[in-house]
């Protein structure tokens, strides 16, 4: 067959109009059917495809990080971090992020990733923090790190679930990981305790210390009411009474109604749920009433944040269940590299060390996939156990149930002399397999 | 009964911090018949700097060739010097940046004898706005504790715990509202002051310097929040947004005292705490705030100039 001399370039103009349609109709589709073709939109896609794909990818790889590409430009992960600027929790917790991020990416960053992450400022409100993850959300991060408070995580945590991005916080209220109440979230995990996790450790050791009634007071929001719930559950299931129920409103500073009504009632101890600030002034307000029953709590009530928030010596003789704490001589090296990091940081305290793990934790995982693959995230990191062998940033052995909800040792901690002191330490629960694993 | 009491007292001295906050907004309007809605920032902004004059290396994010506050910047670092010699310090700062800067810059231009007074409120409104984000930005993001002059200890007459702090927060509002209610009726310069608010034309044309009575307004104001800020802080902790609520419930104490009268304010105070107290304690917690707002409704339906207030009329 013979072909005049304008055909040829006919047909490559018609050959090449054809390859530019299917262009421009798989652009149109979303690229991340092209799998390969662009790494840095389709490593952090949220599709079901292109995760299939991306694993099937690594699967064969004799060197993972050396072939994965990073998911953002220039050789970089990106990170989200909404967090509370106004509160002592939220600065402790971004203190703790950063210097996790430097650290990783002194050793190589994940998968050879340079980390790096964006903060915003959710002013501890819920709704602000809503519109923040949201935002944040659309800026296609790899995963997000916070918030700390339960109030805004627990409205904020739908952005990322709908987005499918991971999101890591330091709250603490149970219904955050409770799969009926949270709209069956695959993609929140916590860096520490919930209250039903930590609750039945505490009531243990309270049940050791001969309590039999306790009053209980608590910051009226969700961080307060479903901690304290949690706790009252499990007091009542080992068999202590409960007598007064005070709620305090959030940053309350006039406590003095609350204390005089504790100081008249016939129990042994006081049970008191609280973030920084409300511990501070019930401190205060304790010593100004010469209160002398023994107060039990969670991590804030013997953090550093909320001793100096307190008159001098009045939180000694507290006692708390803490999920980690800076001063368990577990946490001795990491206190110290922690505070050269942030020269002249003070009141560091769990918060600090709950954020700092949260960053290894995501790079375990990271690694361990071998893609940065949010939605196959999920699935690796459920009922996943990460030692300190595997990687020594997490500071302690850590498991994860199928919620999201971590297991590991913790710590009774006590206040004296104005300092969080380790007193005992508390095995991890290890029922793993009782919580969907 | 104890629990009466006690609940009353430490009533009393949180509506003790309300008076003196509120007293501000009764002294303004009173003698300037200005409404400042940054009052509570105004008290914010001398805790931050007692504190970090007090207790803490300077630094406030000002550029390095301010000597006091830039000082850790420029290579050296004052000591801490103590809450009452930092009081001090922070008083004529205080005179010069709330009074003097903020009756030059806003005040003599926005506010007109016999005009309106909503653009004054609008832009009072924005520099409360601009002294929390500055603070927050500047400085630091977190409460920080404030220690009380007074001490920790407690006394604890007929099982009544009451605070050495609590006293001396009752007693200081109680002498400089007095004193000041003194000053204002009772001297001629108190006087002056009063009449150049309630008539600048025939003030101006009975010799009074008008202009220089609105600036000794607005001069003892700054020392009174810089008192407000000393006594408060102990409660509220020295932070970027604590202004906020405290110049809220300032507010609402000095409507229901009567914003027309200094003495209205601390009264208006003293009963916002301890109804607040009160609400907390026999009816719920969550009940709290609703006792002084109910009051307040109370108030502006039935006596609009306040329970301790006198009826003003205007020519307009």
């Amino acid at each position: 067959m013979q072909f005049t001399s304008d055909k040829p370039g006919r047909v490559l103009i018609k050959l090449l109009a054809l390859l530019a349609t299917f262009t421009l109709a798989a652009a149109a589709c979303g690229g991340s059917d092209e799998g390969d073709g662009d790494a840095s939109e389709t490593d952090v896609t949220n599709t079901e495809e292109s995760a299939s794909e991306d694993t099937d990818d690594t699967d064969g790889d004799e060197d993972e990080t050396a072939m994965v590409e990073c998911p953002h430009e220039n050789g970089t992960v990106f990170l989200f971090g909404p967090y509370e600027a106004n509160q002592p929790a939220g600065v402790n917790w971004r203190a703790g992020v950063d210097h996790a991020i430097a650290d990783v990416n002194a050793e190589g960053g994940i998968l050879g990733c340079t980390v790096e992450i964006e903060w915003q400022d959710t002013q501890a409100d819920p709704d602000v923090s809503k519109q923040v993850v949201a935002e944040g959300a659309e800026k296609n991060p790899y995963a997000i790190i916070g918030p700390m408070f339960s109030g805004s995580t627990i409205v904020n945590m739908v952005e990322a679930q709908r987005a499918q991005i991971p999101q890591i916080v330091g709250s603490e209220s149970p219904a955050i990981t409770n799969r009926e109440e949270n709209g069956d979230n695959d993609f929140i995990f916590r860096t520490s305790f919930g209250g039903d996790n930590s609750a039945p450790k505490l009531v243990a050791y309270m049940v050791a210390q001969g309590v039999e009634k306790v009053d209980i007071i608590f910051k009226n929001d969700e961080f307060g009411a479903g901690g304290a719930g949690a706790h009252k559950d499990a007091m009542v299931a080992a068999g202590i009474e409960i007598g007064e129920e005070i709620t305090v409103q959030p940053e309350q500073i006039d406590l003095s109604a609350e204390v005089s009504q504790l100081s008249n009632t016939d129990s042994d101890a006081v049970f008191v749920f609280f973030s920084e600030i409300e511990t501070g002034a019930f401190f205060s307000e304790v010593a100004a009433q010469g209160f002398d029953k023994q107060l039990y709590g969670a991590d804030p009530l013997t953090s550093g944040a909320s001793i100096e928030l307190a008159t001098e010596g009045s939180a000694d003789g507290a006692q708390s269940h803490s999920g980690v704490n800076a001063d368990a001589p577990q946490f001795t090296e990491w206190l110290a590299a922690h505070e050269a990091f942030h020269e002249g940081i003070t009141g560091i305290d769990h918060n600090n060390i709950k954020g700092y793990i949260g960053i290894y934790v995501l790079k375990e995982i990271t690694e361990r996939m071998g893609s940065f693959d949010r939605v196959a995230f999920p699935e690796n990191l459920h009922c996943a156990t990460i030692t300190v062998e595997d990687e020594p940033g997490v500071l302690l052995d850590v498991s994860y149930d199928a919620n999201g909800d971590v297991d590991r040792e913790s710590f009774i901690v006590e206040v004296a002399d104005g300092v969080g002191t380790v007193t005992n330490s508390v095995p991890a629960l290890g029922n793993l397999s009782e919580r969907g694993c | 009964m104890e629990q009466f009491f006690q609940v009353t007292i430490s009533g009393l001295a949180t509506g003790a911090i309300f008076a003196i906050a509120a007293v501000g907004f009764a002294l303004l309007w009173q003698t300037a018949g200005a409404i400042n809605f940054a009052h509570g920032e105004f008290i914010m902004l001398p805790a931050v700097l007692i504190l970090i004059f007090g207790e803490r290396e300077p630094t406030l994010g000002i550029p390095d060739f301010v000597p006091l506050i830039g000082g850790i910047n420029a290579g050296f670092t004052i000591p801490p010097m103590g809450m009452l010699a930092a009081f001090a310090v922070t008083i004529p700062i205080a005179i010069f940046l709330l009074g003097y800067v903020f009756k030059v810059s806003l005040v003599d231009k926005l506010l007109q004898p016999g005009g309106d007074d909503i653009p004054l409120v609008i832009a009072t409104i924005g520099v409360g706005l601009f002294l929390r984000e500055y603070v927050h930005e500047a400085w630091i993001a977190t409460p920080q504790g404030f220690p009380s002059v007074f001490g920790n200890k407690v006394w604890n007459p007929w099982g009544v715990a009451i605070s050495v702090d609590d006293v001396g927060v009752i007693v200081v509002c109680t002498v400089v509202i007095i004193s000041l209610q003194v000053f204002l009726r009772r001297t001629y310069l108190g006087r002056q002051m009063q009449a150049a608010a309630q008539n600048a034309e025939t003030a101006r044309v009975l010799g009074i310097p008008v202009s220089r009575m609105v600036l000794y307004t607005f001069a003892i104001n700054a020392v009174l929040v810089t008192i407000a800020a000393l006594l408060v802080s102990p409660s509220v902790n020295a932070r970027w947004d604590a202004g906020l609520n405290l110049g809220l419930l300032a507010f609402t104490a000095a409507i229901i005292g009567g914003f027309n009268q200094v003495r209205g304010a601390l009264y208006g105070g003293l009963l916002v705490g301890v109804l607040q107290n009160w609400s907390g304690a026999y009816i719920s917690n969550l009940y709290r705030e609703a006792g002084p707002l109910l009051l307040l409704i109370f108030v502006i339906l039935v006596r609009p100039q306040g329970l301790f207030g006198r009826a003003e009329e205007r020519r307009i």
